[in-house]
């Protein structure tokens, strides 16, 4: 119950005040820097995170579709399909048609690499890291990093599970304690160094050691075997290309602080 | 908890990302590969690098010949001397009188240590002719576009070594990817083909 009401609290308290005087941007949060033990060491012991703002919420459908409608070449039909696959945009009602009122609400998804790092430049930030991103998302709503409690864990399982196929409007995820929402069991989120897991034609042999990521020999070298939704993500990125697109694939940007 | 969640996981898991790979579930249709979409080419990039002349360079500079292009770092001491090597006896077994129609593109995995002196001494420590092999530096991000587009994973490792796709491709004088060889020591017949072909083409 007391969870609940710091909850209600959270929710309710008005939108951050713009950080007066922080240096963070209208929107992000300031997300401080530390060291985190992510879910692949490669041979780290663990890793620094400098201080830097993440975009409060996922980028929504209305923002991108303000985004195209200023640079033409990420229109859908217009973006070149090496930059964003066949289904770029693909549920759109038109290239500078983004749906309904609520649609428009809801993080934008199908947008490929390529196109998300474009929109995020355009803005004058960029994608967060792999490390940015997992960093960030340690967080719950009341501690920096909740990624050892059990119950934490699996909570952002069931919220994996419970994932529908249309994402709902931006914003519907929980709060964390740096005041971003939606990071986990609203869309997966391209991040800047998406192709840094090797899982093909490996250059080296000891690469080859993300091979059986997703088998279950997967948890050999993996600093947490049981962090569940970390092995989803990780999976999840090791499949894409810079310009593939799905339903549940969405972004948010992040800046150097 | 774990008991109960265990199954589910493996099944979503498995549904996402089988060993198989989570590709599968984006995998683009047939015919839909980066290799037939040539509404791109990597001449449209358009970031600056510099050469191991210490010039600045755009890869549509280094256009208007057909390329063989990987991108490698100079420190590696695992397989870039393999790929180069390879990309050397691909160059060898040209007809004298159509290799000067390709060029040898190779792109640094590795911007923070490699300077243009660093490319120069590289090129020269494995006998590379500067008319025929261009070597690019540019910035992090440029590099990491570059990959993405070419379809090249790699990522630093603790060692000061950079792990990265065993990848290399053939680019026609317009900038389109029109091979790809993924992994050393399987033969360049496939690639000396495909260059030749290119070439003739332009």
């Amino acid at each position: 119950m007391r969870v609940l009401s710091i909850l209600l609290l959270l929710s309710l308290s008005p939108a951050a005040p713009a950080a007066a005087g922080t240096g963070v941007p209208d929107g992000m949060a300031r997300i401080p820097g530390g060291r985190y033990v992510p879910l692949f060491l490669n041979g780290r012991s663990s890793v620094e995170v400098r201080t830097f703002a993440l975009d409060r919420l996922p980028v929504t459908r209305a923002e991108y579709l303000a985004f195209v409608r200023g640079h033409p070449r990420w229109q859908r039909g217009r973006a070149p399909r090496a930059l964003a696959g066949p289904g770029y945009l693909a549920a759109w009602p038109g290239p500078l048609a983004g749906g309904g009122a609520t649609d428009l609400r809801r993080p934008v998804t199908e947008v490929s690499w390529f196109a998300a790092r474009a929109y995020c430049a355009a803005r004058g930030a960029r994608l967060p890291t792999t490390d940015e991103w997992e960093y960030a998302a340690l967080a719950s709503e009341t501690r920096r990093d909740a990624s050892r409690e059990p119950a934490f864990i699996a909570r952002l399982l069931e919220l994996y599970l419970a994932r529908r196929p249309v994402p709902p409007v931006a914003g519907s995820g929980f709060r964390n304690v740096h005041g971003v929402r939606d990071l986990h069991g609203v869309v997966w989120e391209w991040v800047e160094d998406f192709n840094s897991l090797l899982v093909t034609a490996d250059s080296r042999a000891t690469s080859g050691r993300d091979h059986p990521l997703f088998c279950a020999a997967g948890v050999i070298g993996a600093t947490d075997p049981n962090n569940y939704p970390a092995f989803l993500r990780y999976g999840f990125r090791a499949g894409l290309e810079g310009r593939s697109t799905a339903g549940g694939l969405g972004f948010r940007c992040a800046r150097d602080l | 908890m774990r008991t109960r969640v265990h199954p589910i996981i493996v099944a979503l898991a498995g549904a996402l990302a089988a060993c198989g790979g989570a590709g599968a579930r984006m995998a683009p249709a047939a015919g839909d590969s980066p290799l037939a979409a040539s509404d791109f080419s990597v001449h449209d990039l358009e970031a600056r690098w510099r050469g191991q002349d210490g010039r600045e360079r755009t890869l549509a500079s280094t256009g208007g010949r057909v390329r063989v292009v990987a991108m490698v770092y100079t420190a590696c001491t695992h397989t870039c001397p393999t790929i180069v090597g390879e990309m050397k006896r691909i160059e060898a077994a040209l007809p004298a009188e159509e290799r000067g129609g390709v060029g040898f593109l190779l792109v640094s995995l590795d911007p923070a240590r490699d300077t243009p002196q660093r490319l120069a001494n590289f090129a020269g420590a494995l006998g590379l002719d500067s008319a025929a092999w261009t070597l690019l530096t540019g910035d992090e991000g440029a590099v990491r576009e570059l990959a993405a587009l070419l379809g090249i994973r790699y990522r630093a490792e603790a060692d000061a070594q950079i792990s990265h796709s065993n990848t290399y491709l053939v680019l026609d004088a317009q900038g389109r990817i029109v091979h790809r060889q993924e992994g050393v020591g399987r033969g360049t017949a496939a690639t000396l083909a495909r260059i030749r072909q290119a070439a003739a083409a332009d």
